[in-house]
């Protein structure tokens, strides 16, 4: 599946008065799916729609003792029904969260998300094509060493990028007080990366402080080895002879990648640019270990004001309110991201 | 083959491996500076300068938590032997890992079979489910999965302070994206193979066992990689789900190395590479089947 | 079980009796010898059970105190060898959410030891209880009083503090060989201090580090309801003072900078809590570590918070350990087991009972420091300074705001912040 829209049914099967056999399969189908669409139902469906529920009542502290499975919790803790006041007051700034502003997060997270993903795909692939060359020496090594950044744990991978951003002993003021020692420039080698407040890039981009090119360097070096899987599985599977056969056509490289590699490896790209996208927008380990949304805020992302509201706010309902924005933001994405995707498949050369 | 010929294709691969050093030294650096902090014995914050090998370096930090135990995690504290040691730890967190990978495939692949291949009433609301899954994101789902799986006595204890409930509760997060990739795996899959069982006389559990899980073994194993990584290095869930030492993972015991006020480093270092080597053994041995199983209705499309 | 079961429930209701019976109906006749009204049962004579139960105690120390933990609960089994202490170790930062969790749903532990500001959000959720129905007066007198009083809200004792910890001024005496007697002669002693990898001070001007030294302005962050009171000449005064750390040498703001340069023996003057002195003394010696008072400013002095970390009592213990586990809070709170959690090479806390000798120096140096302490406050209207004083400072640091007009803003942002908290 090139997107990830419900697939429509085979024409096959809609045979005139096949409603019994449909019922039928679908009795079978329902024997198959129920013991694992039960337990889902339980574990991972069930807590979301309590979120849900939560997302629309004022949920605080004091209702901690509500349960849902002992009634006699139900008068004294149950929360108080707010409706949609919760995302009403996200839109509308009136929560009382320090240096908060809904539209320059969102602003924030949008910007992070798609440059993220464009220098994960750029980079994916540029490497995967490198390692792809036939005549490529030591494949192996460089495909087994670039895939760490992906294995290693998150939270590790984030705190160590932590403590590498550290104004005074991180490991890049240092290299950059090795370079000057070895190349004689004169980088500054005390720069505070998480709390300079001014924009090094300014006007348009004004609203991106230091922290977020150095957190974003930090998520590209996370991020470009998954493109790059998906992206050899792909190339592996173009057939040789198309390059060759537009090599004695004359073909440049660059005509050769944009008229035979790209559009062969789309199909594949696209659901994981989907699932990239998805995941970066809410890479909460990166930004929540290293720049925990300083300075002031202007790098904080939804996933990680919503851990704050319930972890220093104490503030569940409004978080998990939080947690259904984020859905719809992404939901909103995808359907976009379809409707861009089917519409210029039309055009593509196969 | 002509002398210019030559000179252009060493040209070319020297220009490959300038690249792909470059690469490597950007990926690198990272690893080298925690390998560089584990080997420091002044435990300190940071090294203080940009050296691998820092002064005095000892495999120190490596030897405590490889053989020392956790003092901090006992079942009585007065009594080092109820203490937790790696063996133990690495025990349980294989214990978590395995089971999280076990219970996404066997839901997972049953789920996504069921999505593929039938055609039932709900389905696409399921389908439409599973993908609002993926996208929520699981903050206030805490509270509700420790009420739930509480509810669950075995013996005199609940799930919930189990391994297996806690493996449950990975689970429950890691499920939707085994459906959503398997369901796109499977979807893959001719259906004349299954078609032709069926005229031999096989039913719909035969074809599913003998012919489309081991078609999909690629995907299967990425989804056992997935759900592995997030039983392996989850520790959230896992310090407020557990009350009994004795089935602490790695996970929690690098959390804990973590003080309120200070980090020894070194240790903390030393426990993250260590904790990070059966992940990369489990990437490196699965790799092939990584870049196969990840392709979601790529090529075949 | 059952049969101590009722005698524990016969115990509370007399002693709930009695508590009420100045004014009122005639007590339940029991065996209650005529002790102090609120004595708890176990206090009774020795033709009583034996003391048996289990106590389930959670706490964040670490290995260090854990050692002197370990003697409490030794010292406490030797007196009651029926009782068994189950002690379960969570890392601090996911100890408040764990305890929330597990209390919420009727379970958790019975005793939980947790910072001092967790205590009216736990009570307001109904997770602790008051216990002030358990302790004796003789326990409440021997509890240092500015320590008790944080531990009072709402009308009830919801926790009793073990003990006191703060913020400090560390010196490293092989550096600055003299205490600083004022502000100046710091700024003096650090700035000739100074010299190549050296520095004389490195100070910390993060907001819980510094806010007590609005003292030194005659300035305070909050009136007794908790509503701010910051914004104000000494406010200005207060953050230009802290605008002045930077004149003295390197600054930090929230960082272990600080404490690791003074670790490796290249700071002289740091401000840190006192929770590190162990950490401090190791790293650069006992002998060379030296805390000292306050310096004067002014009319005034430089001051650190004072906090305590408190006990609390679980609100679903149940009541066949209730006996044992608030016996086990008495043992914590008596003269032995204080001295045990006072010893330097273990624990090292700071008691918060009067009655403990402290023959450590750095411990006396410490106590000392608290002397000119600003007590932190713990009221939930805390909760709405965090953020808004951070910024505050910050944009004064960093972006070189007006400290009037910064001190004006997070004044607006604090009262919105109180008035939400408050409509809860």
């Amino acid at each position: 599946m090139a997107t990830i829209s419900v697939p429509s049914s085979r024409p096959g099967q809609r045979a005139v008065g096949d409603l019994s056999g449909r019922l039928r399969r679908s009795r079978t189908a329902w024997i198959y799916i129920l013991p694992a669409g039960l337990i889902m139902g339980v574990i991972s469906f069930f807590p979301q729609l309590y979120q849900v529920g939560m997302s629309l009542t004022d949920y605080r502290i004091q209702n901690l003792r509500f349960n849902l499975f002992n009634p006699e919790t139900y008068v004294k803790y149950a929360p108080e029904f707010v409706g949609v006041e919760n995302f009403l007051r996200i839109l509308n700034n009136t929560i009382n969260v320090e240096n908060y502003d809904f539209l320059r997060l969102l602003l924030f997270n949008l910007t992070w998300t798609f440059s993220n993903v464009a220098f994960h795909v750029g980079l994916g692939v540029l490497i995967a094509l490198a390692l792809n060359s036939r005549e490529l020496i030591g494949r192996r090594v460089y495909r087994a060493l670039f895939i760490i950044p992906w294995a290693l744990p998150g939270y590790i991978t984030a705190l160590t990028w932590k403590n590498m951003y550290d104004d005074r002993f991180g490991a890049i003021n240092q290299l950059f007080g090795v370079a000057n020692g070895v190349l004689g420039t004169s980088l500054p080698t005390d720069t505070r990366w998480m709390v300079v407040a001014q924009p090094p890039i300014g006007g348009l981009l004004a609203f991106l402080p230091l922290a977020f090119y150095a957190v974003l360097l930090a998520n590209v070096w996370l991020g470009w080895p998954f493109m790059t899987v998906v992206a050899t599985g792909a190339l592996q599977s173009i057939p040789h002879e198309l390059y060759e056969a537009a090599e004695m056509d004359g073909a440049s490289s660059w005509q050769k990648f944009w008229r035979i590699t790209a559009p062969l490896i789309r199909p594949a790209m696209v659901p994981a640019i989907m699932l990239g996208t998805i995941w970066t927008f809410n890479q909460f380990n990166v930004i929540y270990f290293i720049s925990e949304g300083d300075p002031l805020g202007r790098t904080e992302i939804l996933v990680t004001q919503a851990f704050k509201l319930v972890y220093e706010k104490r503030l569940y309902g409004l978080a998990a309110a939080f947690s259904l924005v984020v859905f719809i933001i992404l939901f909103a994405i995808t359907l976009i991201n379809n409707r861009v995707t089917r519409a210029t498949e039309a055009y593509d050369v196969a | 083959m002509s002398r210019k010929g030559l000179l252009a294709r060493i040209l070319r691969q020297a220009g490959l491996q300038l690249f792909l050093l470059g690469v490597t030294a950007f990926v690198a650096f990272p690893l080298l500076w925690v390998i560089s902090m584990a080997l420091d014995p002044r435990d300190i914050d940071k090294p203080l300068t940009l050296t691998l090998i820092p002064p005095g370096a000892s495999l120190d930090a490596f030897r405590k938590v490889l053989f020392e135990p956790f003092l901090l995690l006992c079942r009585n504290p007065t009594d080092l032997s109820s203490c937790m040691t790696f063996p133990r730890l690495l025990q349980n967190s294989l214990l978590v890992a395995l089971g999280t990978s076990l219970v996404c495939v066997v839901l997972g692949a049953s789920a996504a079979y069921a999505f593929s291949r039938f055609r039932f009433i709900g389905r696409k609301a399921g389908m439409l489910g599973f993908i609002v899954l993926l996208m929520l994101p699981s903050t206030g789902t805490l509270a509700p999965l420790y009420v739930l799986l509480s509810q669950v006595k075995l013996g005199d204890e609940s799930l919930r302070s189990t391994l297996l409930g806690l493996a449950i509760a990975y689970a429950a997060t890691a499920i939707p994206f085994a459906v959503w990739n398997l369901k796109g795996y499977f979807d893959t899959v001719p259906k004349e193979l299954e078609e032709a069982a069926v005229i031999d006389g096989a039913s719909v559990t035969q074809t599913f066992i003998r012919i489309i899980l081991p078609l999909s073994a690629p995907a299967l194993a990425v989804t056992v990689l997935f759900s592995f990584m997030t039983g392996w290095t989850e520790f959230i869930l896992a310090w407020t789900f557990l009350d009994n030492p004795s089935r602490f993972t790695l996970a929690m015991a690098l959390r804990s190395m973590q003080g309120q006020y200070s980090t020894p480093w070194s240790e903390f270092s030393a426990m993250s590479i260590v904790m990070s080597l059966p992940i990369l053994l489990l990437f490196f041995a699965l790799q092939r089947y990584i870049i196969s199983g990840l392709t979601v209705g790529g090529v075949k499309g | 079980m059952k049969k101590h079961a009722i005698w524990t429930l016969a115990g509370v209701l007399a002693l709930t009796a009695l508590v009420l019976g100045a004014c009122g109906p005639a007590a339940t006749p029991t065996e209650e010898p005529p002790a102090p009204p609120t004595e708890p049962a176990t206090e009774a004579p020795a033709t009583e059970a034996p003391l048996t139960g289990t106590v389930t105690l959670w706490h964040g120390w670490k290995e260090s105190e854990i050692a002197s933990l370990n003697d409490v609960i030794a010292g406490f089994q030797g007196m009651h060898p029926e009782v068994s202490i189950d002690v379960l170790y969570t890392p601090f930062d996911d100890l408040r959410g764990k305890f929330e969790t597990a209390a919420a749903t009727g379970e958790g532990p019975d005793l939980l030891i947790g910072a001092a500001d967790w205590g009216p959000a736990l009570y307001s959720a109904e997770l602790i209880s008051d216990v002030s129905m358990y302790a004796s007066e003789d326990l409440l007198a021997s509890v240092n009083s500015a320590a008790l009083g944080a531990v009072q809200y709402q009308g009830a004792v919801i926790g009793l503090p073990h003990t006191i910890k703060g913020v400090v001024l560390f010196r490293n005496s092989s550096l600055i060989p003299d205490a600083p007697a004022t502000w100046d002669d710091l700024a003096v002693s650090a700035q000739s201090a100074t010299s190549g990898d050296v520095v004389g001070a490195d100070l910390e001007y993060g907001f819980f580090f510094s806010a007590a030294h609005l003292t030194a302005c005659g300035g305070i962050l909050m009136d007794a309801n908790g509503d701010p009171t910051f914004n104000n000449e000494a406010g200005v005064c207060w953050v230009n003072l802290l605008n002045g750390f930077k004149d003295v040498g390197p600054t930090e703001y929230n960082t272990d900078n600080d404490v690791n340069l003074f670790k490796t023996g290249n700071a002289g003057l740091i401000i840190d809590g006192s929770w590190n002195t162990s950490a401090l003394a190791e790293a650069i010696g006992a002998d060379n570590l030296k805390i000292d008072p306050w310096p004067a400013y002014g009319d005034s002095h430089l001051s650190g918070f004072v906090q305590t970390e408190n006990v609390y009592l679980s609100a679903n213990v149940a009541p066949e350990n209730l006996d044992a586990a608030w016996a086990f809070v008495e043992y914590l709170f008596s003269p032995e087991a204080q001295a045990m959690l006072a010893d330097p090479t273990k624990a090292a806390h700071i008691p918060a009972v009067s009655a403990v000798a402290i023959s450590d120096r750095l411990m006396q140096e410490t106590v000392a420091a608290f002397d000119l302490g600003t007590v932190f406050p713990v009221i939930p209207e805390m909760g709405a300074y965090w953020g808004p004083m951070d910024t505050a400072l910050k944009s004064v640091f960093d972006e070189g705001a007006d400290p009037a007009a910064a001190l004006q803003t997070a004044f607006d942002s604090v009262t919105a912040g109180i008035q939400d908290i408050r409509s809860q």
